[in-house]
């Protein structure tokens, strides 16, 4: 019995299902695929900012929301909405999930008392 | 791909524009009032785009914003999902969606009462708040 042989195809197998397995891996080549890049960037990061919003950092869950209202038409726009219609749900938990994993945005820090301290304001 | 090619089509559609405004009155000194034609509906077109808010103001505006925008991981329900961050979002982004919002073009029910009585000023001063929070390079790589 050779053992070596049997470990090494398991090892492959399950290498195999990984790499198909990472969505934001599979988001990626989802991102360039469908042109997404040419407008919110290689890595979600807007390359023009005044007309196409940041994606970058965002959370899966809301993108996921959002590009289904694109699909579905719920959230009009021109753009979006073409841009959306082809895309399967696993393309869109794949493209959420890509998104979600780049640094970029940022939750809105609470400061409740910070600018109260300001001079100007009583 | 579309994209680029929706926003050519935009940019003749433009240049076609000032042809149709003077189709009525067709004459030489309107051939001179082409591109000041031109020009003014580009500044109308990108006005909302380029107002830029005070970020001060838009901290004390945003007040009500973050009860919400302001919590990592708080939760949107019936759908659920992820209230989204706004920290380093473009400030013309934030803009087009409070204005969507305010015309109920884009269905928020909590959204629409927050946006509806926000002025112009008050728009722009919560985007430029919001914006401020993260620098997010045009273009920049990871």
């Amino acid at each position: 019995m050779n053992w070596g042989k049997y470990a090494l195809a398991l090892l492959l197998g399950l290498s195999g299902t990984g790499v198909a397995a990472n969505p934001v891996e599979r988001g990626a080549a989802v991102h360039q695929e469908r042109g997404c890049n040419a407008c919110h960037g290689e890595a979600g990061v807007s390359t023009a900012p005044d007309q196409f919003p940041h994606l970058a950092g965002q959370y899966a869950s809301y993108l996921e929301h959002t590009l289904r209202g694109y699909r579905d038409g719920t959230r009009r726009h021109a753009v979006m909405n073409q841009m959306a219609a082809e895309l399967s749900d696993e393309d869109i938990r794949v493209l959420a999930a890509f998104y979600a994993a780049q640094s970029g945005l940022v939750t809105a820090p609470r400061d409740l008392l910070g600018p109260r301290r300001s001079p100007s304001v009583r | 791909m579309s994209t680029v090619l929706s926003r050519r089509s935009f940019r003749q559609c433009l240049s076609k524009a000032p042809d149709l405004v003077l189709k009525v009155n067709h004459n030489a000194a309107a051939e001179t009032m082409k591109p000041l034609i031109l020009v003014c509906l580009t500044i109308c077109l990108n006005g909302a785009a380029h107002a830029a808010g005070d970020v001060h103001s838009g901290r004390l505006k945003a007040d009500t914003c973050l009860g919400c925008h302001g919590i990592a991981n708080y939760q949107n329900v019936y759908p659920t999902y992820h209230v989204p961050k706004l920290g380093g979002q473009s400030a013309a982004y934030i803009i087009t969606a409070l204005q969507a919002y305010q015309r109920q073009d884009r269905q928020h029910p909590t959204m629409h009462s927050q946006a509806y009585d926000l002025s112009a000023e008050d728009m722009a001063d919560i985007a430029a708040y919001f914006s401020s929070l993260a620098d997010i390079e045009p273009g920049a790589q990871p």
